[in-house]
């Protein structure tokens, strides 16, 4: 009897893992998959305890240097499909438990993200536009980066202040979504930060020029936009590194590539009847074979 | 053991899995629907020349955060997504996500603007939905995540939240507003930008973060354009769960 009732409880048990199985819908080798939209693009990947106590203990420095009153800390190695990185994420508690911080380390210890959490305006006095570079560098030196040359500084409602960004440059171009961007409060006190420096293709050895980049986009946009190609025209034709992507091409991955390449960035814009579908059109064109690395819209 | 009783030990894991499975059936039947709109015919042929994946895309991952979060998310394009379908549904959506283009569209009749956007319906002659179409009909009931994947959904002059019984305030820190949220764009925004943003905000969701911390987060991608930029207004440490409160640690 004795025995039954052990087997009907392991059992059970067992029941409970398949159910919990098919309850979060997660296979074993779902892990290696590449990012598939719908589903999650970070997950928890197995890191040693040592590993994960340092990460804990640079959060503490970081909260400390930035002034958030975290009092204990909890890191999870996370594999990022989307973003193409693994980095400790390390979230902060106050006294009573409560989340007061996220930050994220790359796995040489590096900030690649810390924020502030909650809706916390600030109290002291408003800070303009320039006065808010001061406090933004500091932010950036309390969290160990090296920033150089003028920032853009924006005011921005998704920060509820300001958002001041160093972009990355190579090549004597700029490097799309990379560099150091800092978030503040109106009283210029921190509230976010974020440092992208993803990996870049080597330089072609020969590249195309702007008028060739031109010619090869107006050509692409007969094919692309139809007939309602004749309502949009080019406005700019600009260099800079971008991570390739699917919006031409339906079969490409779900997320950016993880590798930037050199592109002359076409813009156009559009009129007519076609602007009320599509205000803007970005075609990628390689810098150096001149093929289509993929685009934006804005809708 | 007897030959009768062979099928004693299997009970318990039976109920076990009967008893998961019936709490995700009760779950599903707690019936809080979320509506996913999706405008792809304007933005793929026969408006456009080209297929555009990145909206199937977003379609495809708010349905399944919306199905994360409990509700009973159905997503709707093309012909599916016209103004009189997403106005017989919005009565009973707690719930609501479109990607679309949107403005702050003038209203002849009305002799003003309001925040809207415009229908799929399969072809290139799409209707404005506009926010007093949906505000006429949710006659203020209670709205959860509402998400506004359009232009100029969250500028300051937004009438749309108010179609949802969303204030425009930010509510922190013990305070709340109930169990809503509302996200949207400001200004004109690439695709690329709302896709990453948008991915970076459902995976946080999906990882228990509150809608709060979950925005904060994704405010922190690697965006393309420099001015990027999003708003929200609701209960920022709201756990994002379909329905009425449950449970709010502290928001309640």
């Amino acid at each position: 009897m004795h025995t039954t009732v052990l087997r009907s409880r392991r059992m059970a048990l067992t029941g409970l893992a398949i159910a919990a199985l098919f309850a979060i819908g997660a296979g074993p080798g779902q892990a290696a998959d590449p990012f598939v939209a719908g589903g999650r693009s970070s997950r928890p990947v197995a890191a040693q305890a040592d590993q994960l106590a340092r990460a804990e203990s640079r959060a503490r420095a970081l909260t400390a240097a930035l002034g958030i009153p975290g009092t204990s800390h909890r890191a999870t190695r996370l594999d990022d499909r989307f973003e193409h990185r693994v980095y400790d994420e390390v979230t902060s508690f106050d006294g009573d438990g409560r989340e007061v911080a996220i930050s994220r380390f790359e796995l040489d210890g590096t900030v690649a993200m810390a924020v502030g959490l909650g809706w916390r305006p600030g109290t002291g006095r408003a800070v303009d536009s320039v006065d808010v570079v001061r406090p933004a560098v500091a932010v950036t030196r309390a969290a160990g980066l090296a920033v150089s040359g003028q920032p853009e500084v924006r005011s921005s409602a998704g920060s509820s202040g300001w958002s001041i960004a160093w972009t990355r440059r190579a090549d004597g171009a700029p490097v799309r979504g990379d560099g150091v961007r800092v978030l503040l409060w109106p009283d210029g006190s921190f509230h976010g930060l974020t440092r992208s420096d993803r990996p870049l293709a080597t330089v072609p050895t020969r590249t195309i020029n702007a008028g060739e980049a031109r010619a090869t986009a107006e050509s692409l946009a007969v094919t692309l936009f139809g007939a309602a190609h004749a309502e949009a025209r080019i406005i700019s034709v600009e260099r800079a590194w971008i991570a390739p992507n699917d919006t031409f091409g339906p079969a490409g991955p779900d997320a950016p590539a993880a590798t930037l390449r050199l592109a002359w960035i076409v813009r156009f814009e559009s009129r007519g009847a076609l602007a009320e579908r599509l205000r803007m059109v970005e075609l990628w064109i390689d810098a150096g074979s001149g093929s289509l690395l993929g685009g934006d819209v804005v809708e | 053991m007897s030959r009768a009783r062979w099928w004693r030990p299997l009970v318990p894991p039976l109920l076990a899995v009967v008893v998961l499975m019936t709490g995700s059936a009760a779950t599903a039947m707690a019936a809080y629907p979320a509506s996913i709109d999706v405008n792809t015919s304007a933005f793929n042929p026969p408006c456009d020349g080209d297929a555009n994946p990145i909206v199937p895309k977003m379609q495809a991952a708010a349905k399944a955060a919306y199905d994360r979060l409990g509700h009973v998310a159905s997503a709707f394009t093309g012909a599916a997504f016209t103004r009189a379908a997403t106005l017989k549904r919005t009565p009973a959506d707690w719930g609501y996500y479109v990607h679309s283009h949107g403005d702050y569209y003038w209203h002849a009749t009305d002799g003003r603007r309001y925040t809207g956007f415009r229908e799929d319906s399969g072809d290139c002659n799409q209707a404005v939905v506009y926010s007093k179409d949906i505000k006429a009909k949710r006659l203020g009931r209670q709205s959860n995540l509402v998400f506004i994947s359009t232009c100029h959904a969250a500028d300051s002059n937004t009438t749309m939240p108010d179609a949802f019984a969303i204030e425009k305030t930010k509510s922190s820190d013990g305070v709340n507003q109930g169990p809503e949220f509302y996200v949207g764009y400001i200004g004109v925004q690439w695709d690329s930008d709302e896709w990453t943003f948008e991915q970076r905000f459902w995976n946080a969701l999906a990882g228990g973060r509150s809608v709060g911390a979950a925005f904060d987060v994704a405010m922190l991608g690697a965006f393309n354009a420099a001015g990027f930029d999003a708003n929200w207004w609701g209960t920022y440490g709201w756990s994002g769960v379909a329905g009425p409160w449950t449970t709010c640690r502290y928001c309640s």
